[in-house]
């Protein structure tokens, strides 16, 4: 940083300047070290990731009876937490019914839904009150009524009082019967290979206790009867701007920290979670906003503390389609409760940090997640105002400050592109190679506005988690889930 | 200078890695047509020899050894046995055991992987020594794969390794399955011995095995084991394997447990006595609907009603002496799932 301060012409600055020049001079190294510390990070997690992919391309391809049903996949219990999804709870069962796998069930909790769901789950799946006693192995508010559907054997519904989602799905588990349960959202889609993908490392490994797939926007795709039958992209610019960074969150930040053993979370949306770990554990947290990734950080500390070997995996190709949010709201509050649900997480299992035997989780991924998760936005907001402050002040040359900014947005144009080469090498989702570069230039884009409001929202997360505000689940604004709009015979193009 | 070195390096890498992309994008293109007409000229050959066509075979060059072998297995794969013989006969006819027995030392996984599931279908007595190597890597994919060729290639040689491969853990039954099938006799010998040679509480896993496979044979194995056996995992699972293939001794073992201090023992037990017990049992059971463990109480209501077979008054006298509320609602949630599924 030598070198770059301005001649001071006037006598009266230099007592001012003596202070201020030195500091900034110091908090701009720091933040020039942060960045380097932060880029090299993400260039070794999607080496991790680029190796992993091409082992698993490569070994997919010699192992030829792989995804075949054999019948002897362990029974999976899939729980669909809903609360008000009268729009979209019967088409997004009527796809669950629709996968490929040899045993599961289908059970439905409705978390004390104010509008219809459990009206339009009876109407449309014949469904009979069954004198079933639900056990308690986990804590839940108050089971009114578990149903049967006389048409589908598998699909059971649990109507409850209301608690949130953490407690739905806690009800959802103690009323499974299978030694593994996916829990998925209810507007969500399931591709129909996903749960015969996302069980394979628990038959290949038998320390397995929890595995996530990837989850991708159905915004600008089209669906016929529940299913994906075309990739697109949003038209939307925040959907657009979602989609990139759902890419970078999942292919690229997972599937490394995975290969290490060391993945912290695995998205409530779709996972597939070994019941006997989860319940030993305690369970969803009630209390906490960011239930899913909280339960994977509490595994790690549970099953280390008590040395148990285990592994938590990540599996690229079975994937959940979501819809993102399309208005700026809704993307709000969703983009508050998930820093809020980080910081949680963090700081309710902090005992796992540096823990002797919580290894690569508790020695690397815990001390990344605290710096470039948990700090990031504090440090972004921090480096915006710095530079606000050297550009006003005068203290540091004009094409400085540029050019520290430059590098700024440079990096996150790095690790999106990163990403997007990633995503092409495990993927290659999208069929037109325009597609790509428009997602080039969206990665490019987000770095003008978006990520800046985005880190905005980040930090009003941390500031309600450090006041202790209790967190509600905000209201899905939808378009039209990709589950809903595409029943029956018709297709839609959400 | 350091913060422009740092721009161009950051503008250079995002241009290398955009290129990456598009050459990633173009090279798979490039390579999914050259496989699709590799397919389009091999498939019509490889399925008229498989309906028994005598049409000589074009020739395999050495490049396209590879491409080859992953269309003649992933067609093995699909067919499940039908038409191997014929296949076994094009892989023999078109020089590719030599490649095979190479590929079984190659440096990358997959190269290994695809060496020995070849080698499998060609039941090649040359790939032995590196398929034995491979068993007792620290890849299971790969031991679990050179296992599977060894038992079709060698029986006692694959027994020996399963045996090995079932006493180093960390398997999941699922996975094992496949290879347990393979060679029903063989394995199952080797099971018996795994199942011997386990040390304590490390069989949880093989006694589950034994029970997807429907080995009724290892009974005496079972039995065996659960003398004296303190593990919780393994004396449920014990206890659940005698309750499918268990006689008269496994129903006095089970009576034995319904007392045990850890609640899947119970459960296990009831589930034995529901599969074994007689109707002088059901006093037995009606106790364990007054079980602090929802799963005991549950477990024993459904023996309950297993054996009274349908008979209202057996149940209605044994549910008399019933007066838990939790009892009550354990055989009515039992009573009505019954109805439901009648079959069940």
């Amino acid at each position: 940083m030598n070198g770059v301060l301005r001649d001071t012409p006037s006598t009266f600055l230099s007592a001012v300047y003596g202070v201020l020049v030195p500091l900034l001079q110091w908090l701009m190294t720091l933040l020039f070290i942060y960045m380097v510390v932060y880029a090299l990070s993400q260039i070794i997690i999607s080496l991790l990731t680029w190796h992993q992919t091409n082992h698993d391309r490569r070994y997919r391809r010699a192992e030829v009876r792989e995804f075949l049903l054999t019948g002897n996949e362990p029974p999976v219990s899939v729980i669909v937490p809903a609360y008000n999804e009268e729009q979209t709870i019967v088409a997004t069962v009527h796809s669950m019914l629709q996968l490929r796998y040899a045993r599961y069930e289908v059970l439905v909790v409705n978390d004390g839904s104010k509008d219809g769901t459990l009206a339009a789950l009876m109407q449309a799946f014949d469904l009979a009150p069954f004198p079933e006693v639900v056990p308690q192995h986990l804590p839940s508010a108050q089971v009114r009524a578990v149903y049967r559907s006389a048409q589908h054997p598998r699909v059971r519904v649990v109507d409850k009082v209301n608690g949130g989602k953490a407690d739905a799905i806690n009800a959802g588990i103690n009323a499974s019967r299978n030694p593994l349960f996916c829990c998925v959202d209810a507007d969500s889609i399931l591709e129909r290979d996903a749960l015969l993908r996302v069980v394979q490392p628990f038959i290949e490994d038998g320390r397995t206790v929890a595995c996530g797939g990837t989850i991708r926007l159905v915004n600008g795709c089209t669906v016929n009867a529940g299913h994906i039958i075309k990739t697109g992209l949003p038209r939307n610019p925040l959907a657009l701007f979602q989609t990139v960074e759902y890419v970078r969150a999942f292919l690229f930040g997972r599937m490394g920290w995975s290969s290490i053993n060391a993945l912290l979370i695995i998205s409530g949306a779709f996972g597939l979670l070994h019941k006997g770990t989860v319940v030993a554990a305690g369970g969803y947290r009630h209390q906490t906003i960011g239930e899913d990734m909280e339960l994977i950080v509490r595994m790690h500390r549970y099953l280390s503390a008590r040395r148990i070997p285990y592994k938590i995996s990540y599996v690229p190709d079975p994937v959940c389609w979501t819809e993102a949010p399309e208005d700026v709201k809704t993307l709000r509050n969703q983009r508050i409760r998930w820093q809020r649900g980080l910081c949680e997480s963090l700081w309710l299992n902090r005992s796992l940090l540096f823990h002797p035997r919580s290894g690569l989780a508790g020695w690397v991924a815990f001390p990344y997640f605290i710096l470039f998760e948990w700090a990031a936005p504090l440090v972004e907001l921090l480096g915006y105002m710095l530079l606000g402050v050297a550009f006003w002040s005068g203290a540091v040359r004009t094409d400085t400050v540029l050019l520290f900014l430059l590098a700024a947005l440079g990096f996150g144009i790095l690790v999106s592109t990163l990403a997007l080469w990633l995503e092409e090498l495990a993927f290659r989702i999208h069929p037109k190679a325009r597609q790509l570069l428009l997602l080039f230039g969206v990665a490019c884009l987000e770095n003008f506005g978006y990520r800046q409001v985005n880190l905005w929202w980040r930090v009003r997360g941390m500031w309600q988690w450090a006041r202790g505000k209790q967190g509600q689940w905000g209201e899905m604004k939808r378009r039209g889930s990709g589950a809903g709009a595409g029943t029956g015979a018709g297709t839609a193009k959400v | 200078m350091a913060l422009v070195a740092l721009n161009l390096m950051l503008a250079g890498c995002t241009g290398v890695f955009l290129a990456a992309g598009m050459v990633t994008r173009w090279a798979r293109a490039f390579d999914h047509a050259r496989r699709e007409r590799f397919a389009a000229r091999w498939e019509p050959y490889l399925h008229g020899r498989i309906a028994g066509d005598t049409e000589p075979l074009p020739p395999l060059p050495r490049h396209e050894q590879v491409p080859f072998l992953m269309l003649w297995l992933h067609l093995a794969g699909y067919l499940q046995g039908e038409g191997e013989e014929g296949l076994r006969a094009i892989g023999i006819e078109t020089g590719i055991t030599s490649r095979v027995i190479a590929l079984l030392d190659a440096r990358p996984p997959w190269k290994r992987l695809l060496g020995a599931r070849a080698a499998a279908l060609l039941l090649e007595p040359r790939a032995r020594p590196a398929l034995l190597r491979l068993a007792a890597g620290r890849d299971r994919k790969l031991a679990l794969a050179a296992v599977e060729a060894l038992l079709r290639i060698d029986p006692p040689a694959g027994d020996e390794q399963f045996r090995v491969l079932l006493l180093r853990g960390g398997w999941s039954p699922g996975m094992l399955v496949n290879t347990a099938s393979a060679n029903p006799a063989a394995t199952g010998h080797a099971i018996e011995q795994a199942l011997a040679n386990a040390p304590a509480g490390k069989a949880t896993a093989i006694i589950r095995l034994i029970g997807l496979i429907d080995n009724a044979a290892a009974t005496p194995a079972l039995r065996a084991r659960l003398l004296g056996n303190r593990d919780e995992g393994e004396t449920a699972a014990l206890l659940h394997a005698l309750g499918r293939f268990g006689a008269e001794p496994d129903r006095l073992a089970a009576l034995s447990f319904i007392k045990d201090t850890r609640w899947p023992v119970r459960m296990q037990a009831a589930f034995a006595l529901g599969q074994l017990g007689q109707p002088q049992d059901m006093d037995r059971l009606a106790r364990l609907l007054g079980d602090t463990e929802w799963w005991v109480r549950y477990r024993a209501a459904q023996a309950m009603l297993r054996l009274a077979r349908g008979d209202r008054a057996a149940l209605a006298l044994a549910m008399d002496k019933v007066t838990d509320r939790f009892a009550r609602d354990a055989m009515a949630f039992a009573v009505a799932e019954f109805e439901w599924h009648p079959a069940q």
